[in-house]
């Protein structure tokens, strides 16, 4: 028992260590001198309308550089193994095919959220330096965005099951940008009326909703996010990470590594 | 060596045909194509979650657009700040200085802005419809009517609605019942921006200012004309020059106005200099306000 948890553990590592290596330092880097170049340009440019700015600026630079990053990781997690036959070395130990995986994700997701974390510590420092009181109800746009980052990584991870990282990118990226516009999808017929509404809808609901997950507009502005809403979002993140997760494993499982 | 001399003849080459290149070149204006193209509705799908950042940029666009055709543009047009400042308030409604500061852009006459207050007024009621519970919207809107488009009845009412908003000035209750008194005379409007004056918006300041000083320009306009009208019905002619005047007794200098530039004497009529910052299409001239 304590070996396999030892091995699952060790699987984590991994996961942690192949996400954090280089992109963590990359996206902090990025992100630092965009805050750095908004806070200073937005005091000068924007009429007294810097903090609004560089908030809405941040959270939104936030939120694609760390989805970037989760997609690159999550498309690399497993086809990247299977590329390079480095699975061969974890799977020596005591470790299950899943555990393998659900280890991975979880290292990445670990890794992920620490990005945001740090992202989110430069916002603060940009604004900071500006003379805005940090605000608490930020956290809640983190919150979303840490959920948008984890939803675009398991699926990314899902699709590196199937086939290569470049293509798992690809595909993540192009259901991360459909999910963002689901509300076309949704009223898709209006632009194709002979297609069946059956199509739009199973695309509708089987694509992640990003724009659930989206409260930066309420945190600028100071809207309350309902406690009910943000249960249900945390719950549809759940159930969505548990799908992919099962996918990604089922395929792994059955794969033919030899 | 070869690369050196290569890298020489292609820097001058470069340089001289730069030249020949831009003098041919014909500038097309792509911003407006830009906005036509990429305005509304469309913009919000466009930038689906992003609508807040790309508000933003929208509306340093705007900022700049403005101050620099204000700074630097020999014929001022500012007949992009309207579509910009739409892109901004579709893609963020309750950007709040968006309104104000683009209802200023809108409303003041030319050299200051397009001289379109009803289109400024709209704007500013669209603001309210956003934000109704944001009463520096609504006073504008009020002041805005009052002063550009001389509806003092409405404005009042507006005001009032104003001064019941949480966070609103006790002084607004006072202010929407004397505009309710005024007239036409000035003394409304130099209530107005003088309580524009107390924004904390330099612009909304800057211009408040510029405008109570305006008024001081107009009264001083009328005051040196009732001079000249006084010397003309004494003297049976109108003065030639400020000297005449002075040496008449009516004057003891030559009047300037509130920044310091001489006014213009010409035909019996008394104006603002065009060099002047203060000069405004309806300082020419004003005689008798």
């Amino acid at each position: 028992m304590m070996s396999k948890l030892r091995a699952f553990l060790g699987c984590v590592r991994l996961g942690f260590w192949e996400s954090a290596r280089k992109r963590l330092f990359a996206s902090l880097g990025l992100f630092l001198t965009l805050a750095v170049l908004v806070a200073v340009l937005g005091k000068e440019l924007s009429v007294r309308q810097d903090e609004k700015i560089l908030k809405d600026i941040g959270l939104a630079a936030m939120e694609l550089i760390a989805v970037f990053f989760g997609l690159v990781g999550g498309s690399s997690a497993i086809a990247r193994e299977v590329e390079q036959r480095s699975f061969y070395f974890v799977l020596s130990r005591p470790v299950s095919r899943a555990s393998f995986v659900v280890g991975k994700f979880a290292g990445m997701a670990v890794a992920q959220l620490m990005n945001l974390a740090g992202l989110f510590l430069i916002l603060c420092a940009a604004l900071a330096q500006i003379g805005v009181r940090i605000e608490v109800r930020l956290l809640v746009a983190v919150l979303g965005i840490a959920f948008q980052v984890l939803l675009a990584a398991v699926i990314a991870m899902a699709f590196s099951a199937f086939t290569s990282p470049t293509m798992a990118m690809v595909s993540s990226l192009a259901c991360y940008i459909a999910g963002r516009w689901s509300e076309i999808i949704r009223n898709a017929r209006e632009i194709s009326p002979e297609s069946p509404q059956l199509l739009w809808d199973a695309l509708y609901l089987g694509l992640p909703n990003y724009r659930y997950m989206d409260f930066k507009a309420l945190a600028v502005y100071g809207d309350i996010v309902p406690v009910g809403q943000l249960l249900g979002v945390s719950a549809y993140v759940a159930c969505y990470i548990g799908i992919a997760l099962s996918i990604a494993v089922l395929r792994f499982e059955r794969k033919d590594l030899r | 060596m070869k690369a050196v001399f290569t890298l020489v003849a292609a820097v001058v080459g470069m340089v001289l045909t730069q030249g020949a290149v831009e003098s041919r070149h014909q500038t097309t204006d792509y911003e407006k194509e830009r906005l036509a193209a990429w305005s509304g509705p469309r913009l919000r799908h466009l930038f689906s979650g992003f609508e807040l950042a790309v508000a933003d940029l929208y509306w340093l666009r705007t900022v700049q657009y403005y101050g620099g055709q204000k700074a630097f543009a020999q014929v001022k047009e500012y007949d992009l700040v309207e579509p910009l400042v739409e892109n901004v308030i579709t893609l963020d409604p309750q950007f709040a200085i968006a309104y104000q500061l683009g209802a200023t852009f809108l409303a003041e006459p030319p050299p200051l802005g397009l001289g379109r207050p009803r289109s400024a007024v709209r704007l500013l009621e669209r603001g309210v419809g956003a934000l109704p519970d944001n009463w520096l919207l609504r006073r504008d809107a009020a002041l805005f009517r009052f002063e550009y488009l001389g509806d003092r009845v409405r404005a009042a009412a507006e005001l009032s609605e104003s001064a019941a908003l949480p966070g609103a000035p006790f002084w607004l209750r006072t202010l929407a019942g004397d505009l309710a008194r005024k007239s036409g005379d000035h003394e409304g409007a130099r209530e107005i921006w003088r309580s524009l004056a107390t924004s904390d918006l330099p612009f909304v300041q800057e211009n408040a200012r510029r405008n109570l000083l305006r008024l001081d320009a107009l009264a001083l306009v009328a005051a040196v004309q009732r001079r000249v009208d006084q010397y003309r019905h004494q003297l049976g002619v109108f003065p030639g020059s400020w000297r005449d005047l002075i040496a008449s007794g009516a004057l003891h200098a030559t009047p300037r106005d509130p920044l310091g530039v001489e006014l213009v004497l010409a035909d019996g009529r008394v104006w603002v200099s065009r060099d002047s910052f203060l000069w405004r299409p309806d300082l020419q001239g004003a005689v008798g306000q």
